[in-house]
């Protein structure tokens, strides 16, 4: 492991109401690589990742990315950094306004830090929209009449609009067809190769998870209970957690995970 | 009738209704302070084509020199009711229109900055709503007319009465709209802009007041005759423009006479007047709130 890796988090710790949702999480990640976070509802997943993306400010620890600690910046300097770090969320269909087309959409982070004029930003929209697999066509379409596939895309494209270099997935694949995943999961492995991006992957679907991630995480109750390569949490599941979990996908999977 | 059509129909016959009153300076055969001395309580007209002229003095019609036409009477001073109810319409319903535009500005700004900004500012504001709500605005309608010099102009008695009406509804819209705002930030797409550095003034404007467009539409058509009826009442108190300017409410407190009722049952028009105005609204907003309910 490098001395300084590309995103560092040192004993993260937040509390709502004087409840714990993530304790003492410890963790590092290499630049262009994939780290999927598994465990069960409520074990901080998403707590985690609304630390990372800057939404939720932490009670206790640091965040560092890219040499740079994201913890105790002022309001200016956090919204600059947010540009590195993109989170796309859980359902689609809610974090596009309705209202919006798709050109609206994925230029929405351009307007809002006022990049480019209005001609560039037309032909970021169709750059964006060509990168993530969208017709060039629907860019007047309003969000209403995507499926939840192609919102899942233009989420994502809206996500790369800033360029960021950390790109968090928060069950961005639940409710969509296998077929669908399949696709999203080749668009970001592709974009990894070609942009070095990298993912943290949060899902329930282990499966996607070893699909796309080169290390897992497990929580469980608010911190990492373990946390390794993909091939040796598979070999030797040290946690009794991961062991039930990876039982449990055995169980679920018609011809038996991947090992 | 599908609901669409029931908004148009609406919408053209509050129009109607609203051009009348706009276009008094053309409709109405004479001016609103005319007096015809010699016929005081005339009853209506009966309409006799050879003797009515059109398009003179920029009136669309009139009767020939020397008679004199009342479509629906004449006053205690031989005035004419058709044309006071037109002018007097201009009063009553512009009253409601005004006093409903500010109660939903405030409304709309104080509604969305509690509900946008929670916390403290909040509580300030919803309990302020409260005391407001409290207040008993025809008694301090009253206190201000007491404190102000006893003759003020009819244009500062008609701003005077949209103020405190449309002053004190500020209220409810505020509630509803706060409602409205609270449930709009916590949306995904409020959210994922925030994450992008939108500003409080950008997620406002282009994603939290385009959802507000529902309840403010509707609280418009259910203020609006709400205010128009207030109008009337306060004018009928003397509280309202004064004469000879005409409202519908101060035309009203000439009828209130006991004579007026028995006699001169044509002085009750204005009292009429209200009615096509008022379903014309409630129709309105019942079509409104049911595609909102949908």
């Amino acid at each position: 492991m490098a001395v300084d890796p590309f995103l560092s988090v040192r004993g993260l710790g937040k509390s709502f109401a004087g409840h714990p949702a993530i304790q003492n999480v410890t963790f590092s990640l290499e630049r262009g690589r994939t780290l999927g976070l598994v465990g069960p509802s409520g074990s901080g997943k998403s707590t985690l990742a609304r630390c990372l993306a800057l939404f939720e400010t932490p009670t206790s620890g640091e965040i560092w990315l890219d040499g740079r600690n994201l913890c105790g910046l002022n309001r200016r300097e956090r919204a600059a950094m947010r540009a590195d770090i993109q989170i796309v969320f859980q359902e689609p269909a809610s974090s596009l306004n309705p209202r919006f087309t798709a050109a609206e959409i994925v230029t929405e982070p351009l307007l809002i830090r006022r990049l480019g004029t209005g001609k560039t930003r037309r032909q970021r929209a169709s750059e964006l929209m060509e990168t993530v697999g969208l017709p060039r066509e629907a860019l007047q379409t309003p969000a209403l009449e995507f499926s939840g596939g192609e919102r899942q895309r233009l989420a994502i494209a809206r996500a790369l609009a800033l360029e960021p270099k950390l790109l968090i997935l928060d069950e961005s694949f639940a409710g969509l067809d296998l077929s669908v995943q399949a696709q999203v999961a080749n668009l970001l492995l592709d974009l990894q190769e070609r942009r070095g991006l990298t993912y943290i992957l949060i899902s329930h679907d282990l499966a996607m998870v070893w699909r796309l991630a080169g290390e897992i995480a497990v929580m469980d109750h608010g911190s990492i209970v373990e946390h390794a390569s993909v091939a040796d949490l598979l070999a030797r599941p040290q946690h009794p957690l991961t062991r039930e979990l990876l039982d449990a996908a055995r169980a679920l999977s018609l011809d038996g995970a991947p090992a | 009738m599908s609901r669409r059509t029931k908004i148009v129909a609406a919408l053209v016959f509050l129009g109607i209704l609203h051009g009348l009153a706009i276009f008094a300076g053309f409709l109405a055969p004479y001016p609103y302070a005319e007096q015809h001395r010699e016929f005081p309580y005339a009853p209506p007209s009966s309409i006799h084509f050879s003797r009515l002229q059109f398009l003179v003095h920029g009136r669309l019609f009139g009767a020939r020199e020397p008679g004199v036409i009342f479509l629906l009477g004449s006053d205690a001073y031989g005035r004419d009711l058709f044309s006071r109810l037109l002018y007097g319409g201009r009063v009553s319903l512009l009253t409601g229109l005004l006093a409903a535009f500010l109660s939903l500005g405030l409304g709309l700004a104080l509604g969305t900055v509690a509900g946008f900004y929670g916390g403290w500012l909040d509580r300030l504001l919803m309990r302020s709503g409260e005391l407001v709500m409290a207040l008993p605005w025809l008694y301090l309608l009253l206190a201000v007319r007491a404190f102000l010099p006893l003759h003020i102009t009819t244009v500062q008695a008609f701003f005077l009465i949209v103020v405190i009406i449309g002053g004190v509804g500020w209220v409810r819209p505020a509630r509803l709209i706060r409602g409205v705002v609270l449930s709009a930030r916590e949306r995904g797409f409020v959210l994922a802009a925030r994450g992008f550095g939108a500003s409080d003034a950008y997620l406002i404007r282009r994603h939290i007041l385009p959802l507000t467009l529902g309840v403010v539409l509707t609280q418009a058509t259910v203020l609006i005759p709400q205010y128009i009826l207030a109008e009337v009442a306060l004018s009928f108190l003397g509280l309202g423009v004064g004469e000879p300017v005409p409202s519908w409410g101060n035309m009203l407190a000439e009828a209130q006479q006991y004579h007026a009722l028995v006699a001169h049952g044509w002085m009750l028009a204005p009292g009429l007047a209200i009615i096509p105005v008022l379903l014309g609204y409630l129709l309105l907003a019942d079509t409104l709130l049911e595609s909102r309910n949908q």
